[in-house]
């Protein structure tokens, strides 16, 4: 008799490799605990960014909003849950997050938010310009603020730091030079962008590893640090690998919606 | 700077490039920790690969990863027994292992598999050929 197939993809792969191996109840708590997990907790996502790096075409791109359109005006204090219904009783959920400024007194107010939201959220996404000049303000605010509350909470593997806006890189070094522009036909760096991508980015993260934002003791890992291009979709498959190692429930996104959103992977595998 | 035991088992593992690009670090930032050298060393490893022209989404690498992470999860976390989770473990090894005999429709996937995806390692083959033919037979739980 053929069983229903199930609403995740996680459930159906495990239905596929444990098969009769187990009996109907260990298979039924098995499900059981998996829809709880899924259906009762939306998956939250926190994403700080100064303006400009690309919140929402990151949302858009990776998390398969649809159009989605970050709203947080300068000097806002106050930061809602927005919640995004995906399917079969899964929810999306995203703390939509400014970045600080050098304002002191907002600072501290920011400090206090995200310490508020931070400790309940699945996964945290700090978003960097790839074509940042100067990484000063961002070492600052993760070195000072954010990587404390995330040790203080136990939420150190939640944690992703994003440089987005990759693509630009070339165009930022010289706009006149048509080499250095993305080769949008491929949706590839060009030769020579491949080669002006290497260096910044390798610059950037050297400052970050000097800062000890990255690499020391209590620091990011390399697995949680990923190079992507929202606008042109290009190596989100890094970004949903991120996600899915991301804390005690990364898996959730990807195996639900996840691989779907940016996946190719045949449809018979995936519902 | 000398190395413990166990960072020189990590830079045992680094591949002949990394190892290189290891020891120009050391020149570069005499300053800098073993853990900081092999974070840029890492990071220069990855960057390599951002700029490759195949970046297709690995699937297969990502597959394996959400089971792990899965049950890491219903072991702390769902209040599973431990002999469900030893049937699972035994059964994702089975499914990962590698001189596992294919039969001749996971034979047909692997090929499917290894021609569109020339990147991939045999065990990642085997495990998308293996999981597709299984999804492919009916199930009864």
């Amino acid at each position: 008799m053929k069983e229903k197939k199930y609403d995740f993809m996680i459930q159906n792969l495990l239905a596929a490799i444990l098969g009769n191996k187990v009996s109907k109840d260990d298979w039924n708590s098995i499900m059981g605990a998996l829809d709880k997990e899924i259906k009762e907790k939306p998956f939250r996502v926190a994403v700080i960014g100064q303006s400009g790096v690309g919140k929402s075409t990151t949302l858009n791109a990776v998390f398969g909003l649809n159009n989605y359109v970050s709203d947080v005006a300068e000097g806002t204090t106050k930061i809602e849950e927005k919640v995004f219904p995906m399917r079969d009783g899964f929810n999306l959920s995203i703390y939509d997050m400014p970045g600080l400024n050098c304002d002191v007194d907002k600072d501290i107010e920011y400090e206090e938010m995200y310490k508020k939201i931070l400790p309940g959220c699945d996964v945290i996404v700090y978003i960097i310009n790839a074509h940042s000049r100067d990484l000063g303000e961002d070492c600052r605010i993760l070195k000072e603020v954010v990587m404390p509350i995330c040790n203080t909470n136990n939420l150190k593997d939640n944690f992703i730091l994003a440089f987005n806006k990759i693509d630009t890189i070339g165009e930022m070094q010289d706009p006149n030079d048509e080499e250095l522009k993305w080769d949008i036909i491929n949706n590839v760096p060009t030769e020579k962008l491949k080669e002006a991508i290497k260096v910044k980015l390798n610059d950037l993260v050297t400052k970050l590893i000097d800062e000890k934002v990255i690499g020391g003791a209590d620091s990011i890992k390399a697995e949680q640090v990923v190079f992507y291009s929202a606008v042109f979709n290009y190596n989100l498959g890094d970004f949903l690998m991120a996600i899915t190692k991301a804390g005690k429930r990364g898996w959730i996104w990807t195996s639900t919606v996840g691989l779907e959103n940016i996946g190719k992977w045949s449809d018979k595998v995936l519902r | 700077m000398r190395m413990t035991y166990e960072e020189l088992k990590g830079y045992n593992l680094l591949s002949k490039e990394e190892r290189l690009v290891y020891n120009l670090l050391t020149l570069q930032h005499p300053d800098w920790s073993y853990s900081q050298l092999i974070t840029q060393t890492k990071i220069t490893s990855i960057l390599e690969l951002v700029v490759k022209e195949s970046k297709d989404l690995n699937e297969a690498k990502v597959i394996i990863t959400v089971l792990n992470e899965a049950k890491k999860w219903l072991i702390k976390f769902a209040n599973i027994s431990k002999d469900i989770i030893s049937v699972l473990d035994n059964s994702i090894n089975e499914v990962l292992k590698k001189d596992y005999l294919l039969s001749e429709h996971e034979r047909e996937q692997y090929f499917y598999y290894k021609q569109s995806h020339p990147d991939w390692t045999h065990e990642q083959l085997i495990m998308m050929a293996k999981l597709t033919t299984m999804y492919d037979n009916d199930y009864t739980v």
